[in-house]
């Protein structure tokens, strides 16, 4: 009877051994992956924002040109703004634009000249901090940067931005813009 | 052993049960949650990943200020483009106030803005104008209503904001002598 009873103990102690081992791995795996969520959705959000940003930068700017001018001036506009804004070392720009009636809808490709290893170190580090360490110390990595790591990688495929803009002709126009990142 | 041919029964209660009704109690309890934890985590997994979940509503937040910024620039822009026939308010033997020639110049630029927004509309008649050398201040006086959503899916905002959308734009004359 005695050893049935250590046996039934030891059992039931295995057993909870083992359940507290799947527990304590559930809740290491369940926070990995929150965790590495977390930082997906905080580059998400700061890289709309930041192309957001941009957009109203743009329409600030240069809004009455874009508004009065013809798509092969509002191209060259939208390529010289993108190319002071982001202010990549090593990218390109093109920018292409339509007009349906008075209302415009232009496509903003940014190139990256850079090699991949390269973008995905661009990223929101610990505490939120816009660095990243390299050999010679610490470079920035602008939120810009993180936008167009997110955009290159296709996390988010592109960003769509609309404003309205008045005329020199006393006419609404309607301005869109769509921003993609592509790998040159 | 009792009389049924169990062994004896536990009085400890649920977490460290003894007998064999408790030991097959443990014993199922353990396959139980070794099935219902990678369940649980699967669940979890897609949901944290489904496109249009975390995140959204911080975007349209975060967004809001620009977008309103974006409202504002509009109607800076339309004064500039009109300042030369609103300042024509200030030339000597006009019949016109300079603020009411300023709202009706303003207002062909709002309604034309109000019959292509969908959603968003700006009150006509809504300014009031304080001058200060150079500067023109537009005051409003009644807020824009905005809906906050993601750009083409006005229909599931999460929310509405108010704002004056007051501006100032700058003459190239002195107008403190402009009748108001």
């Amino acid at each position: 009877m005695s050893s049935r009873k250590a046996q039934s103990g030891i059992t039931l102690v295995l057993c909870s051994i083992v359940i507290i081992f799947i527990l304590f791995f559930f809740y290491i795996w369940v926070q990995r992956i929150v965790v590495a969520h977390s930082k997906t959705a905080a580059e998400e959000i700061a890289s709309q924002v930041e192309m957001q940003v941009f957009f109203s930068e743009l329409v600030e700017k240069q809004g009455i040109d874009i508004a009065n001018k013809n798509t092969d001036d509002v191209e060259d506009i939208i390529e010289k703004f993108a190319e002071k804004y982001v202010a990549l070392t090593k990218g390109g720009y093109d920018a292409s634009c339509s007009e349906s009636g008075i209302d415009k809808e232009c496509d903003l490709t940014i190139k990256l000249h850079e090699t991949l290893s390269t973008v995905l170190n661009w990223g929101l580090a610990g505490g939120g901090a816009l660095t990243l360490a390299t050999a010679g110390g610490a470079a920035p990595v602008t939120t810009v940067m993180v936008a167009l790591k997110l955009l290159a990688m296709k996390d988010i495929l592109s960003t769509v931005h609309d404003a309205y803009l008045p005329t020199s002709t006393g006419k609404t126009m309607k301005f869109k813009l769509t921003v993609e990142v592509e790998f040159a | 052993m009792n009389k049924k041919g169990s062994v004896e029964s536990s009085s400890t209660g649920l977490f460290f049960p003894r007998g064999k009704k408790g030991l097959d109690y443990a014993v199922s309890m353990m396959i139980v949650v070794i099935i219902v934890m990678p369940i649980l985590l699967l669940q979890m997994n897609s949901k944290i990943t489904e496109s249009g979940k975390i995140g959204d509503a911080q975007i349209i937040m975060l967004r809001t200020p620009y977008v309103k910024e974006d409202i504002v620039n509009y109607l800076q822009k339309s004064a500039e483009v009109s300042l030369a026939e609103i300042t024509k308010a200030c030339a000597p033997g006009s019949i016109v106030t300079l603020t009411k020639k300023f709202n009706q110049e303003m207002d062909k630029y709002i309604s034309e803005f109000n019959a292509k927004s969908p959603i968003t509309k700006i009150p006509t008649n809504n300014y009031e104008l304080y001058i200060d050398g150079k500067n023109i201040n537009a005051i409003a006086m009644l807020p824009v209503e905005k809906k906050l959503s993601s750009p083409g899916t006005e229909l599931d905002a999460i929310g509405r904001m108010w704002f004056a959308p007051s501006f100032t734009i700058t003459a190239p004359t002195d107008l403190s002598s402009c009748p108001l």
